[in-house]
């Protein structure tokens, strides 16, 4: 969403207007429920995480004075948190990851790379997971995702590069010790 | 340019965001220099299998969970305009009621 067009967006929302509530809300919920499911494990957690954070989001932005610069950063921010609260509440190691059906994705016609990438993305930490995920995936502006994670966009940047030369290392160790993958 | 200066540029050249001119200079660079041209490749097939791979986009909300979503939210700011509708279907989005209190 263009950033003008969502400022207008939550300035009607903040005069009352129902409609543009909606709009943001249709705009953000598949992408959150696909993000934060990746934390939590399962889709009945992510959708009671997104729900909390979609209120809480909404609240924020009626009560602040003036337009918050990205709301979308926010929302995606306060989600994080939220279904880190929750992960932690689960104890739910990221290294399990592979166990969760809601997760798993649809087989691809090349599937073994496909699952490399997969196996090797499990295991690697959470931050390096979100930035890929946020900037690479779902093609966030670095800035946005520093808002959401506390970080410089600079800081965003060499954290992804990094991440991307881990995955390709990750990778070629699972491809190393699991040889039936690929 | 050297590789010092290159590899602080491959980055962001992957993800398109260098001039031309500054574009052409590391392709350039690449060309003779097979650990920028090894560090590009990383950068530039990673970001495209994250993209390709990672993003389950047949994973989307459910219309019942989004009308309950609408809902919670409805209960949050009843006095918003046109609350009635929860519809997913922007087309269904006719004749609100107006609950705005005075
Ligand atoms: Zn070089």
């Amino acid at each position: 969403m263009q950033i003008s067009y969502e400022h207008r967006l939550i300035e009607r929302f903040q005069r009352g207007d129902h409609k543009a509530m909606e709009l943001l809300v249709d705009h953000y919920i598949d992408g959150l429920l696909r993000f934060v499911i990746r934390i939590v494990g399962s889709r009945e957690d992510a959708e009671d995480v997104v729900q909390d954070a979609l209120i809480k989001s909404f609240e924020r932005a009626y009560q602040f004075r003036g337009t918050p610069s990205s709301f979308g950063a926010w929302l995606y921010s306060i989600a994080r948190s939220t279904a880190l609260d929750r992960r932690r509440q689960l104890r739910f190691p990221f290294a399990q990851m592979t166990l969760i059906d809601d997760i798993s994705a649809p087989v691809q016609p090349d599937s073994n790379l496909h699952a490399l990438l997969w196996s090797a993305f499990e295991r690697m930490s959470e931050d390096d997971q979100t930035v890929l995920f946020l900037c690479d995936a779902e093609n966030m502006s670095h800035a946005d995702v520093g808002i959401i994670m506390e970080r410089s966009t600079a800081a965003i940047s060499s954290q992804l590069y990094r991440a991307r030369r881990r995955l390709r290392d990750e990778m070629a160790r699972v491809k190393e010790v699991t040889p039936w993958i690929a | 340019m050297d590789c010092m200066m290159v590899k602080q540029l491959i980055g962001p050249m992957s993800d398109a965001q260098l001039t031309q001119e500054l574009d052409d200079a590391v392709t350039l660079h690449c060309l003779t220099c097979p650990q920028c041209s090894q560090e590009l490749h990383t950068q530039k097939t990673m970001r495209t299998l994250v993209h390709n791979h990672l993003v389950d986009q047949s994973l989307v909300v459910t219309d019942t969970y989004r009308s309950r979503c609408m809902r919670r939210l409805n209960d949050r700011f009843p006095h918003f305009h046109g609350t009635a509708s929860v519809s997913a279907n922007q087309t269904q989005y006719q004749l609100p009621i107006q609950l705005e209190e005075s």
